[in-house]
């Protein structure tokens, strides 16, 4: 091993050791012991893989189903066509259907009800906002319950009177004329 | 090759145990997932590629030597082939965000920020160098693997990837990436 080949191999696979070619790993690892260029070319490459490693790539459960479904009704497609070069071209053409269709048709066809109306209620938006997105989708759901509620909760119309019917009522009701002070109300 | 359990799972399949493929699909379904999302930086379009990345499996499955690959490398293979197929078809705009991604709650603002302009920078690469630099660092590969796949000596692949990773320094030394820590 020399610098030059140590130099290659972290650049190519870089800091991490596990990635090297496992014929040389042990004489680079000798050689960076012993060698401070080697260190400066091994922490070069340890800032290209800090941030290779920041790269998260974590399908969810749902996208999954959907490929499962999908594979498993591509392959049924085909048996139902039958066997060989006749299963082949089956599953070939719904893979081309399936292409064309859009993708919201596609969608409707794999997934389930349930993980539709999750995915419809909390969308996956681009990473950088999806930390705010979502505990402003959770914090708006209570007032959109209440909206929901108050715009189903109907008034009974025939137990309101309208201020005409009100002014009528008060003034036919005996009490109500009894309780009023008529010498203030006379006309002099 | 393929370990024996490997090999065990491939004559199970061949003699029709559709568990068999259930069980190949529940092992290698996630990885070739995260695989192809990396290659073209979308999930819809993964999704097309890996369904039929399976799909040409089982219906290749009598041409799989368990003996000459791995079941993975095979899988890759047919995954990297319509990975490039469907890059000749559509030119990829680069932009699409990663919507497969599930975020935890340790993620803040500038990690997600510094993991978009990953996502891009990787976009720029050539497609050969982009998947040496998905197999070997993400999906683990050993070099004789991710050469076959490429159909390249190692030697090649070892240059394709210190080309990938030069190319990459460069776009993120543009972006002040590099000098942040």
């Amino acid at each position: 091993m020399n610098l030059e080949r140590f130099k290659q191999i972290v650049e190519s696979y870089g800091a991490e050791s596990a990635r090297w070619p496992i014929d040389e790993i042990e004489s680079a690892r000798l050689f960076l012991s012993s060698s401070a260029s080697a260190q400066q070319c091994l922490t070069e490459a340890e800032k290209i893989d800090q941030y290779l490693n920041t790269s998260r790539v974590d399908p969810s459960p749902a996208v999954l189903d959907r490929i499962m479904l999908g594979i498993e009704a591509a392959i049924e497609r085909g048996v139902e066509t039958g066997v060989g070069t006749g299963a082949k071209a089956g599953i070939e053409a719904g893979i081309a259907a399936d292409r064309k269709a859009p993708i919201s048709t596609r969608e409707s066809s794999n997934q389930h009800l349930i993980s539709r109306f999750i995915e419809w209620l909390t969308p996956t938006p681009p990473r950088a906002i999806a930390s705010f997105l979502r505990p402003t989708l959770a914090a708006c759901l209570p007032l959109v319950l209440g909206i929901g509620i108050g715009m189903n909760i109907s008034l009974d119309d025939e137990s309101i009177l309208s201020s005409n019917e009100e002014i009528q009522l008060l003034a036919l009701s005996q009490s109500t004329v009894n309780e009023w002070p008529t010498e203030e109300w006379s006309i002099e | 090759m393929g370990n024996e359990p490997e090999r065990q799972l491939i004559r199970r399949l061949r003699a029709g145990d559709d568990a068999a493929f259930r069980q190949i699909l529940k092992d290698h379904l996630a990885p070739l997932t995260r695989y192809a999302i990396r290659m073209t930086n979308s999930t819809s379009d993964a999704e097309d590629i890996v369904q039929e990345t399976f799909v040409k499996f089982w219906l290749s499955k009598d041409q799989f030597n368990p003996e000459r690959a791995k079941l993975t490398t095979w899988l890759h293979r047919i995954a990297h082939n319509l990975c490039i197929d469907h890059f000749r078809a559509v030119r990829p705009s680069g932009t699409e965000q990663n919507e497969a991604t599930q975020l935890g709650p340790e993620n803040n603002y500038h990690e997600d920020a510094r993991a978009s302009m990953l996502d891009t920078a990787l976009m720029q690469l050539s497609e050969q160098q982009r998947s040496a630099l998905v197999m070997c660092h993400y999906q683990g590969m050993r070099q004789n693997d991710a050469a076959m796949i490429l159909k390249i000596s190692v030697d090649a692949l070892e240059s394709t990837l210190r080309r990938g990773r030069t190319k990459l320094r460069e776009l993120l030394d543009d972006q002040g990436l590099t000098n942040e820590t």
